[in-house]
């Protein structure tokens, strides 16, 4: 690991952080950096996001059950109180968008919100009542984002999506993928569809997309969701036996889950990770992998070499 | 819908924890419908066969309309909200005991020494694990017994028990009968084997012990002297 590296980008950043939502370029990516957290430009608007947000995958479906929903209730509260943004749902995630909603409206719907959620059905029609059960499960006017999920029927999707967004139904429209599938399909979407943003699975063990797809996202501004960031909770279970490496002092991480984040976070196409947890503790460990100096190109090759050697 | 890009964990968007707390939840929700419903199943286990070898219509009615009950409240309005196969799942249910109404509830097989096993040893242990054992087996799991799984209100009971009923017949009707609860055990293991739950290999076995019973005469080659 070159310190000087480390030691004058986090000079910089602090020299930055006096400076409340100052825009800046870094290694050719516009951040943005508000205090100590780091947030990047979406590429379509330049509207800065947090570069850690939060999923719902499981951890929000909790149906109708009380005592589980205060605990939801808590760990958003943990995530807006570290500077968190985006939350992504979907209609496939059971109650998930019903209990976020939920949420939002005992936390007086925080003004920092970023609402994605998805389109899952095989029917357009159906995609358009789906779309506007969302905005009412969410308690919102007006999704931020708005994806396909898994690429299912968006060619119908699409054409309703860009429609909405030319009508000002929504503000960012994409397409979503996870595990890895379908990255061809991808790839052409990306290429001839006028998308915002594109979700996807990368974290430090699949790295598939750092050949073609981050590459592709960068080269049509395209902003990137990276989802399971922790592979699910596997990789965290791998490797937290293990001691920290050395350079996670030096990359401001406190443990694995902050490696494991800053390792996506830090890769210049992406503009957000989008962990999961239904505990607070955790969700306050997510959200300082915001914060602090990031690792260059160097440090993120031997990142990825060091875990694989675990 | 692509339903083949999606595995089996995709199917499952909850956590043990959730699972668990929704049957909690759903027995004090529909209390007390449990203990009607396993009062029920104990009805159709002393009555499943009389003394002259006849099997009764009773428990195959009783545990009918127990198959239609977790269908419609428990799968569809209890389960499909955490997860939507549940929605399917409470149709096959209520089928399932449209299915049992329909040929054993009102047939003149289920009331006929014609029709029955022989031995019905292996279908009373089923109905009695289904019935005691495996309720309890909720609690080494450290479910408090507010939230465990029981005949009547919850299908894996529920799916088990009617197994060990169907095991009292012989006609070949009970293959066409054993297709949704053999379904159910497969998809039940799954579920709790995708939440790590350490007893998700029941189900699986008991599916492979009934289909052992039913089968073993043929494998035996005494299926034209006995039948289980």
């Amino acid at each position: 690991m070159d310190r000087s590296s480390v030691s004058s980008r986090r000079a910089f950043l602090a020299a930055l952080a006096v400076a409340p939502l100052s825009i800046l370029t870094l290694s050719g990516k516009a951040l943005a950096v508000d205090g100590q957290s780091l947030a990047k430009a979406i590429p379509a608007t330049g509207e800065p996001l947090p570069v850690v947000g939060m999923g719902t995958w499981i951890t929000f479906n909790v149906g109708d059950d009380p005592v589980a929903r205060d605990v939801c209730t808590d760990v958003l509260r943990a995530f807006f109180a570290a500077g968190g943004g985006l939350i992504d749902s979907s209609p496939m995630y059971g109650s998930a968008e019903e209990v976020v909603g939920s949420c939002l409206a005992r936390l007086d719907r925080p003004k920092d919100l970023f609402s994605a959620t998805k389109v899952w059905t095989s029917s357009s029609a159906e995609g358009i009542e789906q779309i506007a059960s969302s905005e009412r499960l969410w308690g919102l006017p007006r999704l931020d984002l708005l994806q396909v999920h898994n690429l299912l029927n968006w060619q119908a999707h699409l054409e309703t999506l860009s429609a909405m967004k030319a009508d000002g139904k929504v503000r960012y429209i994409g397409v979503t993928t996870s595990h890895g599938r379908r990255h061809a399909e991808l790839a052409q979407v990306m290429e001839a569809q006028p998308i915002d943003f594109v979700q996807l699975t990368y974290n430090i063990e699949d790295r598939e997309v750092e050949s073609h797809l981050l590459p592709l996202a960068a080269e049509r501004g395209i902003a990137v969701i990276a989802n399971r960031p922790f592979q699910g909770g596997s990789l965290i279970d791998r490797v937290k036996r293990h001691p920290l490496p050395g350079w996670a002092r030096e990359i401001d991480c406190a443990d694995w889950s902050q490696c494991l984040l800053k390792y996506i976070v830090s890769h210049p196409a992406v503009t957000c990770a989008i962990p999961a947890t239904s505990r607070v503790d955790h969700m306050e460990q997510n959200m300082a992998a915001a914060r602090g100096a990031m690792p260059d190109a160097a440090l993120r090759r031997r990142m990825a070499a060091d875990f694989a050697a675990l | 819908m692509d339903l083949l890009s999606y595995s089996l964990v995709d199917l499952i968007p909850f956590s043990r924890e959730t699972y668990f707390r929704l049957f909690e939840r759903y027995n004090v929700g529909v209390w007390p419908a449990p203990i009607i419903g396993l009062a029920m199943g104990l009805t159709a286990l002393f009555t499943a066969r009389r003394a002259d070898g006849r099997v009764l219509r009773i428990p195959f009615l009783l545990t009918a309309i127990c198959w239609v009950w977790v269908g419609w409240v428990f799968q569809i309005h209890w389960y499909a909200p955490l997860s939507w196969p549940g929605i399917y799942f409470g149709f096959g249910f209520v089928l399932q005991g449209v299915l049992m109404a329909v040929f054993l509830g009102w047939s003149p097989l289920a009331g006929s020494s014609e029709g029955a096993s022989r031995d019905p040893g292996p279908a009373l242990w089923i109905l009695v694990f289904a019935l005691v054992l495996q309720p309890l087996l909720g609690l080494l799991s450290g479910r408090p017994w507010y939230g465990l799984e029981v005949f009547g209100s919850a299908p894996d009971p529920t799916a088990l028990a009617t197994l060990g009923l169907l095991l009292l017949i012989r006609h070949p009707l009970r293959w066409l009968l054993a297709i949704i609860p053999l379904a159910w055990c497969l998809i039940s293991g799954a579920t709790l084997w995708v939440l790590s739950v350490p007893t998700w290999p029941v189900m699986p076995l008991a599916a492979a012990l009934y289909l052992g019973v039913v089968a073993w005469p043929w494998v035996s080659g005494r299926s034209r002297l006995e039948d289980p």
